[in-house]
């Protein structure tokens, strides 16, 4: 059935279709809609779910942990400074190796405060042992998200949903939402093996040495390995019973590419409108749109990006004292290629809280990165000039 | 700590959930003490002359075994309706509960047993006989307890005593008002059907010749007290209005009452004294105690005292009588001398010395001379003039043995020595050494540590007053001698003894198995109290041995 | 030893009587005389195989384990320090949404999970009412981590974070009265060395919906400074001395004291710990003066609830 709906909505529905059994739920802009929605589902019971309006993200989280332990389907959203709160459960929860799925709506992170998208929240979480998932549409939110309930549960770990702030989660699209029956024949029965059982009493998260612990997290890591697997055998599976299947990654004209965006989320909806552009003057742009980030598809990316010509990635995030993260990542990825191979990198950081990115920035910046070298590797993309002693300068108010 | 290490991956779950239990942990290596269940001899037992099992047997009557309470508490004492009477109750002077409320009252729990026993008519369990005989001169306290005792084993026992009835000083030297005479028959009854036999009015040296008694038997015991009475060496005591106290009271007590004058002086500090004052009393006589020392050091018990006192007895201390004045042959008076107290004399009380020209008198119509009285072992010098200076299988028992003048010390005598000649008997001629009370007991105590208030924990103690002891409410001076003291009733027998503190005794109470940190006390009926300690769990906290009641656990060092 | 010198109690002391089931194992690697384990080996007691823990960090966070090991013969779920009040009440949401609404589902977590850093989970979960038990096992410092001071640390107490020459001026917070004046439906304070009053409170919780707290006094050897024999002995003391008033108050209003103490002089408490070793005159005053003012405080409430109530039903 169509019908219009933001992404935040879509991501309601979705969780609403999946049969969620506890959602906790604490506001942050630009997420709270999609818990508001939750609220009127529960109330009016189109959703038989326990609804808790816990005190903070922390407990969000906690309560989700806990809730899954018992072998229930849980679900919570959060963005930017609720997402860093959460900080230290987000380990636990993957550690607990528990089917969790929450929607993370990418909002940049203080100090100072800012309310628009950038990704550095969710991508600063990157090594908490969470799947991640970036979303360009609503649509495709809302398949994603039944998508990471099977995922998650078949490879019991917990998985984050990425939206762009407001660019997503406040933009409504016409979306195909599936019938239920649809979900209901895709999504199988949530089974926790290790969960808390009265008939089977164990103790859970007991102090582990070094010999267990070190076997808990490669286990953890097979998984992640495991569940490339996984994510292109649903994206499929969805595609049978909904036409609409998906891959680990995304290729928009990449196969004859020689110039190739790698980006995420709306960007790299917009991007598709620079590369035609590009390709309608007889530049061969293409663009490799990276969908699932953890486990990171290392091999698709190396397939897809071997021998290119020249590759430039956006990043709407930074992880300071370095690069961007999704450009330091295909580096590295790419670094694993025979050198013959290997194309040159470069990386654009743009869009930090908020700041557009419009269709001409990345035709600009996929010429720019085509172009002669002796440019940086990495470019800050437009900000303001600056002086030429580069000198860290307090900030003094004007008294 | 060792852990078991996993040999693959897949010998692990995908995170820490763990199943194996704790118990796997040998945390018993890490004591440096481990706890013991070990009772301690209680303050109470300890100081019984009788060997009565105190504790023990009260913690049966607690639990509400009263036919069990009495048995245990008759296995051992044959008396215990008379000691529940007559016993000084050296036992509550030291019972910790006096800390606490008011000591135990003992003497009236054993009483409240005896006489429920003897309302017991259930057969005895026959013994298998030993074929072994043995005599027991004199049927007092001390002979009826090692007759008691050895025919328990099984050997066949007569007892010989010149009186008409069984008794001995129980029957001739006690009042009724203190102890009627059909308990002390009934207490006999029971022993006769154990298997013992009294042959009575016969006087070895006079009708049956000593030697001729041990040619016949495997084994003599001489049980035959303190009848001999000390002389009354005061000029002008030949009147037959001066009595000598036991004759005197063994007259009054057979019924046959002399004639009597109406003051009389009674002179002595001791239960003879009393009792001999007390009966006068009720037969119209006026007497008053004529004592060397002051009250304190009156040998007689403290609450016979005070009883005479309140039935009308007079008392006069610190009095010494120096001669008997007589005129136109009637007794008219006591020439006394007024004594003060010196040095502490070998009893440890102090001498009483004689305050010079203190010469006084005191009217009198009688004296009655209770001064003390000594053993009569004249058939023994026949044995030593035959040239004998030990004796082989004889013994001597009670007070002719040890002087300490109570019917308990005579039952605890009688026991000990009952246990001498068995072993005689049964070990073919060895003396063994003289036993103790508590070796004599069924269970095993540390004798060595005896369970003082230090070792008690008085958070576990219900505050609760000693009950009042109900008695005979009659005129004064009373006219009759009807038993004074009311024996308990169930419930207060029962009440008394759940009272008891049960020092050193352990009865179950599980505290230490409900405070262990570590579920390190089981519950295991191979222990006889029913407790365990796991070494392989316990820490030796200690908690357990501090948390008990009672003291009836122990920490000790552990060899590492 | 003094003439009389017994519990004033309205129980009978002379013989406890615990239920026998036993859901905890010998062989953990709790202290010797610890009190948390005596705690916890009651509480079950009550409990029963019927239970989820859900224990965050501390010194049970510890003692369950270590992996592969479990000490309890119940579910235990150990959760992260700040979380055992919202962990507690996801379990609960968890189970009801799945139609398993018979399971007790306890929080046990120590004064440093409960009064400091759980503090804002613990608030929230009373708040919205979750029906949950939690029950704070207080030794009154963070002790798993070698003893460091906590807002359940008594006035003047040694703890490594306020040592002798620093003491701890603050007074320990009142965990039950936060909560009162959160109506949270029953609140209740315990001792280990009361273990029927504690059982009697456990049962009390499990027959109510909703939020029940149980602030359990626990003694620590190792914390405390004191003989692992007297952990019981110190715990009566704490109660007797006055320092730790056994009440409990229902809709945050009506308060009942369950047991008058003989208000045993301080000092005797004190004297069998190390931690309070350093305490002068002066402080050891001060503490009197405390113990008056805060039963003062409590019986004041006690009497304030009764008029309320009576002024309610008079309506």
């Amino acid at each position: 059935m169509r019908t219009l709906l933001k992404g935040n909505g879509a991501v309601a529905r979705a969780a609403q279709m999946a049969g969620v059994q506890v959602i906790s739920v604490y506001p942050i802009t630009p997420q709270t809609s999609i818990v508001e929605e939750l609220a009127d589902m529960v109330a009016q019971g189109r959703l038989n779910a326990r609804y808790i309006k816990v005190e903070s993200e922390h407990s969000a989280l906690a309560a989700c942990i806990a809730a899954a332990s018992v072998g229930a389907r849980t679900f919570t959203a959060t963005s930017g400074q609720g997402l860093a709160f959460m900080h230290e459960l987000l380990h636990w929860a993957a550690g607990s190796r528990l089917p969790i799925v929450m929607v993370n709506v990418n909002r940049a992170l203080a100090a100072p405060w800012s309310l628009f998208t950038d990704q550095t929240d969710s991508l600063s979480q990157r090594d908490t042992g969470w799947m991640q998932i970036y979303c360009q549409s609503a649509q495709e939110a809302l398949d994603s998200v039944i998508q990471a309930f099977e995922v998650s549960q078949r490879v019991l770990l917990p998985c984050m949903v990425l939206l762009d702030g407001f660019l997503l989660s406040h933009t409504f699209e016409n979306v195909d939402v599936p019938e239920q029956g649809t979900v209901d024949s895709f999504l199988g029965p949530l089974k926790v093996p290790h969960m808390v059982d009265i008939a089977n009493p164990a103790a859970i998260g007991g102090l582990s040495d070094p010999e267990c612990y070190t076997a808990f997290r490669r286990k953890l890591q097979i998984a992640h390995e495991q569940a490339l697997e996984v994510w292109a055998d649903v994206g499929r599976q969805w595609g049978e019973l909904t036409g609409r299947s998906y891959d680990v990654i995304e290729e928009y004209r990449l196969h004859d590419a020689e110039l190739v965006l790698v980006a995420s989320s709306t960007p790299a909806m917009t991007a598709r409108v620079a590369i035609d552009a590009l390709r309608e003057r007889g530049i061969a742009a293409g663009l490799l749109r990276l969908r699932v980030f953890r486990p990171f598809p290392a091999n698709a990316l190396r397939r897809a990006l071997s021998r290119k010509r020249a590759v430039v990635v956006l990043d709407r995030n930074c992880s300071f004292g370095h690069h961007g993260i999704f450009y330091q990542e295909t580096k590295s990825a790419l670094y694993e290629l025979p050198a013959a191979d290997r194309p040159p990198v470069r990386g654009i950081i743009a869009g930090l809280g908020g700041r557009d990115i419009t269709p001409e920035d990345i035709e600009q910046m996929l010429l720019q990165g085509s172009g002669s070298e002796g440019l940086e590797p990495v470019t800050w993309w437009k900000t303001l000039p600056e002086e030429e002693a580069v000198e860290a300068e307090p900030c003094t108010a004007t008294k | 700590m060792s852990v078991p290490q996993p040999k693959s991956l897949r010998d692990l779950p995908i995170t820490a959930y763990a199943t194996r239990p704790t118990s796997e942990n040998n945390t018993g290596t890490w004591k440096y003490v481990e706890p013991r269940y070990e009772d301690r001899l209680p303050p109470c037992a300890q100081a019984c002359p009788a060997g009565n099992d105190i504790s023990r047997i009260i913690l049966l009557l607690a639990g509400g075994d009263l036919i069990g309470a009495g048995r245990l508490l008759r296995s051992g004492n044959p008396l215990p309706a008379t000691l529940g009477r007559v016993c000084p109750h050296f036992c509550e002077r030291q019972c910790n509960r006096d800390l606490f409320g008011g000591s135990i009252a003992v003497h009236m729990i054993e009483r409240f047993l005896g006489d429920l026993l003897l309302r017991d008519e259930s057969a005895q369990e026959p013994v298998t006989p030993s074929g072994r005989k043995v005599a027991v001169i004199g049927a007092g306290p001390a002979g009826i307890t090692a007759a008691y005792a050895l025919a328990l084993k099984g050997h066949e026992v007569e007892v010989f005593d010149e009186k008409p009835k069984p008794g001995g000083y129980l029957r001739t030297g006690i009042p009724d008002y203190r102890l009627p005479k059909e308990i002390l028959d009934r207490e006999i009854e029971f022993i006769e059907r154990v298997g013992v036999k009294f042959i009575q009015g016969i006087r070895i040296g006079r009708d049956i010749g000593f030697e001729d008694l041990r040619s016949r038997f495997d084994a003599v015991i001489a049980a035959v007290g303190l009848h001999e009475s000390r002389a009354f060496e005061v000029p002008g005591s030949n009147h037959r209005h001066i009595y000598d106290g036991v004759e005197l009271l063994e007259r009054i007590l057979s019924g046959e009452i002399p004639e009597l004058p109406s003051t009389v002086a009674v002179v002595g500090g001791g239960n003879t004294a009393i009792d001999v004052a007390r009966s006068l009393l009720r037969l119209d006589v006026s007497p008053t105690i004529v004592y060397r020392r002051s009250e304190t050091e009156m040998p007689a018990i403290a609450s016979e005292v005070e009883e005479a006192k309140r039935e009308g007895v007079g008392f006069q201390f610190l009095t010494t009588p120096i001669a008997v004045v007589i005129e136109d042959g009637a007794v008219v008076a006591l020439e006394c001398c007024k004594m003060q107290l010196g040095e502490p004399d070998a009893s440890g009380r102090r001498t009483p010395v004689p305050i010079p020209n203190s010469e006084f008198r005191l009217p009198f119509a009688g004296i009655v001379a209770a001064i003390g009285e000594t053993a009569d072992l004249g058939f023994l010098r026949q044995a030593a003039a035959n040239g004998k200076r030990s004796l082989d299988g004889f013994y001597i028992a009670g007070d002719a043995s040890t002087s300490e003048g109570t019917v308990a010390a005579a039952v605890g005598s009688g026991r000990r020595v009952a246990a001498m000649v068995h072993s005689y008997l049964v070990n073919g001629g060895t003396t063994a050494d003289e036993p103790t009370l508590q070796s004599l007991w069924p269970r095993k105590v540390n004798t060595a540590l005896v369970a003082g208030p230090q070792y008690l924990n008085p958070a576990y103690f219900a505050p609760a007053l000693r009950p009042e002891i109900a008695k005979l409410n009659g005129e004064q001076p009373p006219s009759s001698f009807a038993e004074i003291v009311q024996g308990f009733a169930v419930e207060s027998a029962l009440s008394e003894a759940r009272r008891c503190l049960l020092c050193g005794t352990c009865n179950g109470c599980l505290n230490c198995y409900y405070w262990c940190p570590d579920v390190a006390v089981h519950r295991d009926s191979r222990n006889g109290a029913g407790l365990e300690i796991d070494s392989m769990h316990c820490k030796g906290c200690g908690i357990c041995v501090e948390e008990c009641p009672r003291g009836a656990m122990t920490l000790e060092e552990v060899a590492r | 030893m003094r003439a009389m010198d017994v519990m004033h109690t309205e129980y009978d002391p002379v013989n406890l009587h615990l239920p026998d089931r036993e859901l905890m194992h010998s062989g953990h690697f709790g202290c010797p005389g610890c009190g948390a384990t005596i705690g916890m080996r009651i509480a079950l007691k009550a409990f029963g195989e019927n239970t989820i823990m859900v224990i965050p960090a501390g010194c049970w966070g510890t003692l369950n384990g270590p992996y592969p090991f479990a000490p309890l013969k119940v579910p235990v779920l150990e959760v992260a320090f700040a979380t055992a009040a919202i962990s507690a009440a996801g379990v609960r949401a968890g189970l009801d949404v799945q139609g398993k609404h018979d399971v007790n589902v306890v929080a046990w977590a120590g004064d440093g999970g409960t009064f400091d850093i759980g503090l804002q989970s613990l608030s929230g979960a009373v708040e919205r009412n979750d029906d949950i038990i939690y029950v704070c096992y207080d030794n009154e410092a963070y002790m798993n981590t070698g003893i460091q001071r906590s807002s359940a640390t008594p006035y003047a107490a040694w703890t490594t974070t306020t040592p002798a020459d620093s003491p701890k001026l603050e007074p320990k917070k009142d965990m039950v009265g936060i909560l009162a004046e959160h109506r949270i439906p029953y609140a209740a304070t315990a001792s280990i060395a009361y273990p029927e009053d504690f059982l009697r409170k456990l049962e009390k919780a499990k027959a109510i919906r909703g939020a029940k707290f149980i602030h359990l006094w626990v003694s620590c050897p190792t914390g405390h400074k004191s003989e692992e024999r007297y952990s019981v002995k110190i715990a009566r003391l704490a109660v007797e001395s006055g320092v730790f008033p056994l009440y409990e108050v229902e809709q945050g209003v009506q308060y009942t004291i369950n047991h008058e103490p003989a208000f045993k002089d301080v000092t005797e408490y004190l004297n069998l710990q190390g931690r309070f070793r350093h305490l002068d005159t002066a402080q050891i005053g001060a503490m009197r003066r405390n113990i008056d003012w805060e039963w003062k405080r409590l019986r004041a409430k006690v009497a304030m609830g009764r008029e309320l109530l009576l002024q309610n039903s008079v309506k």
